[in-house]
């Protein structure tokens, strides 16, 4: 690997690096290019955070691409349900039920509540924490902060396997008799507790306890690493007030996860106890199955704390990942500084520190003391100060800026809209008293999908086609990325807006049909609509993925290091940078991330010394 | 083979698309990058800029559309006095962040339209202003601070539990895989306990019959209110969680096994009323599902369902929800309060503990039952007709003692004769055709006796009543089955009450 490296031309980058560089005598020593010189070693199991970071990245979109198909399938359902769908039958098998006479094919409701949990499952945990925190964590804190790995490759490299092996055990369970887990994705008990509630709650339930167990190890595995790597290697130089904005935003998605996915694998060791040892946690007073349960005492919202405890934090854990790249990717096309370093840097803490006790704002309605509510509305609204700071500098750094359209940017920018979108929904659902009518209902649905989903696909996007060159050393399509941005920007708001009606209607969500009610059944056309631009929106995706792929290998090569004049470290590696990042010394680091356009200079990368005649102030 | 062709279809279009998309890169490369990227640059930034206004639009186009599901709006009041106050705080944070949501697109979409590349130009170095800063961080603060404290003023007045001195009632739900089960208090304004050890057979509540609160409990699908009155929920579960969730009235409660919940809340409107409302949009005034000849608004409902997913049938745990006039209601609960759960499925069987006491309402309708008879056989022409059997008088077996509740059908007829100066009545036991019939001649004069020496004993004179014991002479039913030897075994009663028409007057008089 190392020399193609030497094959690139000499640039202003290495005689800087070779000049203030540190040396570390990392190259003298030769074990480092001996554990992945064969092709197990080098693309399977491989300690380099590089390939892991895609394993992460190509593993998330395959379980992207099998949980939105999860969703097209009962979006028909909620759409269509008086469509046949016979045709999914050798897919799906047992699942849809062929009526005899008719031919007409319907979708079990069995299998559509597990539909829905798995989708929930997947996108929350396997892709959107995983698949984003997990590529770009890896991908960019050791090279962003200059260093040679992670700071334990082999843990790094476990962590990945520990997510396949979590990933294996959850797909088994979409093959058992019973059934996938069908209880949604909070999997409350009782229901998640008791095979004779509920089919998938037997051995489905079993094995997705033990899936995200694993997960969460591999978080907890990788969560250490990116810790130990951001406080313990960066490079000579590199404080933490010169950190770039997405390593700042991994740190902090590491602490949180670090803090709060222990208590999610607490909640479910008890749940487990429940389920297996007889004990009551979380089960009291239960008459199921013809039979009253020898249960007492336990309570359902010990669990439903538990679970928020991680569940709140998760949803940060998914999105300051997202709001780190965006801010380095408008800041870098807009040509200018990210608007606020500090306050963009002190909101992620704010958020972070918030994000642990504002976890019963889920939980309004679930019979808690409505007195303790005050307190987490407080909190919860609290977070939209920290989150209205970050949008306003988002909007800042675009203002006055000198902005190139790439697919990148463009996601940035779509990300900062579905952000506001999303997050706006979320002041009316933090307010208790308004969360009386739209908990629940499809109005949480549009807001949580939009903020969370959507939003954090986007920042992902946005990752993607910016550092596609750095993985592959080739770029992405530009046409297809900008198709790709269009359908999912209108694609993704016509399935979700709509959403907000049918909830301030009142419509619950996790309903299987809504003809049963007088009140909820005047929808159809809405439901429609959304189920056809969910088919839409979703053929859009297949755009990232061929371009992926395609490009590969036969995207069109990058020629120099440093497509986008861009200043942070990973740009100062070679195009194809091999084991331990940098061929030669390591760079040090004398300025920070962000000086675009200072003094007249259209970018300073952070290995470039200040000058005696440079202006002060940033 | 469909499947195949459509499979086929759509990879073909991927590859066409991938192939444009590759011809144009390449042409970029062959005409000049910087003209075309030039080029691009504006379509992408008037691309950014129609999508603003489109959106924009369109949000705003699509509300005025759907204006009807927005919360407190049109048909969409609430029917609950608390609800009121939720349609309002949706209604502050909606203006509040629609502001916020078009000003913040503008700036984000315009300002990206705006500052596109263009290589003569450069771009700012903003990288901070401390005062702009500040004031926005201030402004979400003070926003925000109004929402929550107003939010957080109707929350605690919404979700308070009701004092000991508020007057309400309380109604309880019980969720179950997959419905509701509505439990009124009845006439006592009391709902009994109950305990899930007890779900049994028709007890599918577990309600403790030992607890008297119980017997007058009213056991109903639907949901019935009062319009005016504030009523306390008791909501509960039997299995795993539910939702009590009454979208009208802006109520929402998980149902929790193990943990009463409870929402209070006051109905404002009456189904007719609500349907009066909801008469003057159009999207009630369609053909209704139920009948044909109506519209929508005549027969619609308000409902109840489930908002906490509980299992595979959880879509479908609806009742219907109706507000009546309090009047009305109190009129439907008195009616319904005489077909309370016990009384029509408990009272008699194994599991009610009360066998060996009657109630005052089973009191009162065998003095009903036992008044017609007399009146009818005395009014009656033919003789025959003057007997018939005194149904609740019971014996010991094999004795002539009377069982402890036969005493209030003794005092029925010592009520009746006190009433009636010139009733005179001749008892008459019987038994069945088991044993020896002279021991059974014996013991059915004994009875007699005994129900003789009662009415006496209450201060009527002998003179007025006469007894007879015929044994098993005298079967009114077959004696081969149970039910047949339990009706012969009997005391009949024979009336007659000859009141010179005068003096009848004479009493009427008096009275």
């Amino acid at each position: 690997m190392a020399n193609i490296a030497i094959a690139d031309p000499i640039t202003q980058d290495d005689i800087l690096i070779k000049e203030f560089g540190y040396e570390d005598h990392f190259h003298e020593h030769h074990h480092g290019d001996k554990y992945q010189s064969n092709f197990i070693s080098h693309y399977i199991f491989s300690m380099d955070h590089k390939m892991i970071a895609k394993q992460f990245l190509i593993t998330g979109m395959i379980w992207a691409i099998i949980g939105g198909a999860m969703s097209l399938v009962f979006r028909l359902q909620l759409g269509f349900p008086e469509e046949s769908l016979a045709w999914l039958k050798p897919v799906l098998g047992k699942w849809i039920q062929v009526a005899p006479e008719t031919g007409i094919g319907t979708l079990a409701p069995d299998f559509y509540y597990a539909l829905v949990t798995m989708h929930g499952t997947i996108l929350v945990f396997f892709v959107l924490t995983a698949g984003l925190s997990g590529t770009f964590s890896n991908l960019l804190i050791p090279l962003m902060v200059g260093a040679r790995d992670m700071a334990s490759p082999l843990l790094n490299m476990l962590s990945y396997w520990f997510f396949f092996l979590s990933g294996m055990i959850m797909f088994s369970s979409l093959f058992l008799s019973t059934g996938p887990f069908a209880g949604g994705w909070v999997a409350y008990p009782p229901l998640s507790a008791l095979p004779q509630a509920m089919d998938g709650s037997g051995a489905g339930m079993t094995l997705w306890t033990i899936s995200l167990t694993f997960f969460v190890v591999s978080v907890l595995l990788g969560g250490i690493n990116y810790v130990t790597t951001v406080l313990n290697m960066r490079t000579k130089g590199m404080s933490m007030w010169r950190l770039p904005l997405p390593i700042w935003a991994f740190f902090v998605t590491a602490i949180i996860g670090l803090l709060s996915f222990p208590v999610l694998v607490s909640a479910f060791f008890l749940l487990i106890c429940d389920r297996s040892l007889g004990t009551s946690f979380y089960l009291s007073e239960i008459y199921i199955g013809g039979a009253a349960l020898d249960h007492v005492g336990g309570s359902p919202i010990l669990y439903q704390h538990l679970f928020w405890f991680l569940g709140h934090p998760e949803v940060y854990i998914i999105i300051l990942p997202a709001m780190g790249i965006v801010s380095e990717v408008l800041s870098v096309h807009a040509r200018k500084p990210i608007f606020g370093y500090k306050a963009m840097v002190y909101s992620i803490l704010a958020i972070a520190f918030l994000s642990f006790i504002v976890w019963a704002h889920h939980m309004f309605m679930s019979g808690v003391n409505p007195f303790i509510s005050n307190f987490f509305v407080i909190f919860t609204l609290i977070i939209a100060i920290p989150s209205a700071v970050k949008v306003f500098n988002w909007i800042a750094t675009i203002y006055g800026g000198n902005m190139r359209f790439n697919p990148a940017s463009l996601f940035g920018i779509g990300f900062v809209s579905m952000f506001i979108s999303g997050g706006l929904t979320g002041i009316f659902l933090g307010n208790s008293t308004i969360d009386i009518q739209l908990h629940d209902t499809y109005f949480v649905v549009a807001h949580f999908h939009i903020v969370m989903g959507v939003a954090a696909f986007f920042g992902m996007y946005a990752g993607v086609y910016h550092w596609f060159p750095k993985m592959y050393g080739r770029f992405m399509n530009n046409t297809l990325g900008k198709l790709h941005f269009w359908g999912t920007l209108i694609g993704a708001y016509c399935v979700f807006w709509p959403m907000h009606y049918i909830g301030m209607a009142g419509v619950p969500r996790r309903y299987y049909r809504f003809d049963n009610f007088e009140t909820f059944s005047h929808f159809t056309e809405l439901n429609q609509f959304i189920t056809i631009a969910a088919f839409v929106t979703f053929a859009f995706q297949l755009l990232i993925v061929i371009n992926f792929f395609y490009s590969i290998w036969y995207g069109k090569k990058v020629t120099e290091k440093n497509p986008y004049k861009a200043n942070t470290l990973e740009w100062t590696t070679p195009i194809n940078a091999g084991h331990g990042n940098w061929p030669g010394k390591l760079p040090t680091v004398q300025r920070w991330a962000y000086d675009y356009g200072k003094d007249g200079k259209e970018y300073m990368p952070q290995i470039q010394p200040i000058s005696a005649d440079e202006s002060k102030a940033h | 083979m469909k499947t195949l062709i459509i499979l086929l279809c759509v990879g073909l279009l991927m590859m066409i698309i991938v192939q444009i998309a590759r011809v144009r890169e390449l042409a970029t490369s062959l005409r000049g990058e910087e003209e075309v990227e030039a080029r691009r640059t504006n379509i992408v930034g008037g691309g950014l800029l129609f999508f603003m206004i489109a959106f924009l639009f369109l949000t705003a186009a699509s509300a005025l559309v759907y204006k009807n599901y927005f919360l407190g709006y049109g048909p969409h009041e609430s029917a609950s006095v608390g609800g009121a106050e939720i349609d309002s705080a949706f209604q502050a944070t909606l203006v509040v962040t629609y502001i916020v949501f078009v000003l913040t697109h503008i700036f984000l979409f315009y300002y990206a339209f705006k500052y596109r590349y263009n290589k003569n130009r450069k771009a700012q170095f903003i990288s901070h202003n401390n005062t702009i800063e500040i004031v926005w961080t201030v402004i979400p603060a003070i926003t925000l601070s109004f929402l929550v404290i107003k939010g957080l003023d109707s929350w605690n007045r919404i979700m308070g539990d009701v004092d000991d001195d508020e007057i309400y009632t309380e109604i309880e739900a019980t969720g179950f895989q997959f419905a509701w089960q509505m439990r009124y208090p009845g006439p006592d304004g009391q709902l009994g306990r109950k305990d899930f050890r007890l779900i049994q057979g028709a007890n599918q509540l577990g309600q403790d019959w030992e607890d008297r609160k119980n017997l007058d409990d009213i056991l109903l699908n639907d949901v019935y209110l009062a319009k005016g009155r504030q009523v306390r929920v008791r909501i509960t579960a039997k299995d795993v969680l539910h939702d009590f969730y009454l979208p009208q009235f802006r109520v929402k409660m998980d149902a929790v096994p193990g943990l009463p919940t409870y929402f209070v809340f006051t109905p404002t409107k009456t189904t007719e009323e609500w349907r009066e409302e909801l008469s003057a949009y159009p999207e009630y005034q369609v053909p209704s599902p139920l009948d044909p000849e109506k519209q929508l608004w005549e027969t619609i409902n308000m409902e109840l369902a489930c908002a906490e997913l509980c299992g595979i049938g959880h879509y479908s745990m609806k009742r219907n929800v109706f507000v009546l006039e309090p009047e009305e209601y109190d009129a439907f609960m008195e009616e319904k309060a005489k077909e309370a759960f016990y009384f029509t499925s408990i009272r008699g069987s194994d599991a009610d503990p009360w066998q060996d006491e009657l109630f005052p309402r089973e009191i009162e309708a065998r003095t009903e039952a036992f008044n017609t008879q007399l009146d009818e056989a005395l009014a009656s022409e033919d003789p025959s007709d003057n007997t018939f059997a005194l149904e609740h008088l019971q014996f010991a077996t094999g004795s002539a003692e009377l069982t402890d509740l036969s005493k209030y059908q003794i005092a029925d007829v010592v009520t009746k004769m006190e009433e009636d100066p010139y009733l005179n009545i001749d008892l008459a036991g019987h038994t069945d055709a088991q044993g020896d019939p002279e021991s059974n001649m014996l013991l059915s004069e004994q009875r007699a006796e005994t129900v003789y020496n009662e009415i006496v004993n209450a201060g009527i004179d002998p003179s007025r009543v006469t007894y007879t014991g015929y044994g098993q002479t005298r079967p009114i039913e077959t004696n081969d089955t149970p039910e047949g030897r339990q009706a012969n075994r009997r005391i009949e009663i024979t009336v007659n009450s000859t009141a010179p028409a005068a003096e009848e007057e004479t009493v009427e008089q008096e009275l």
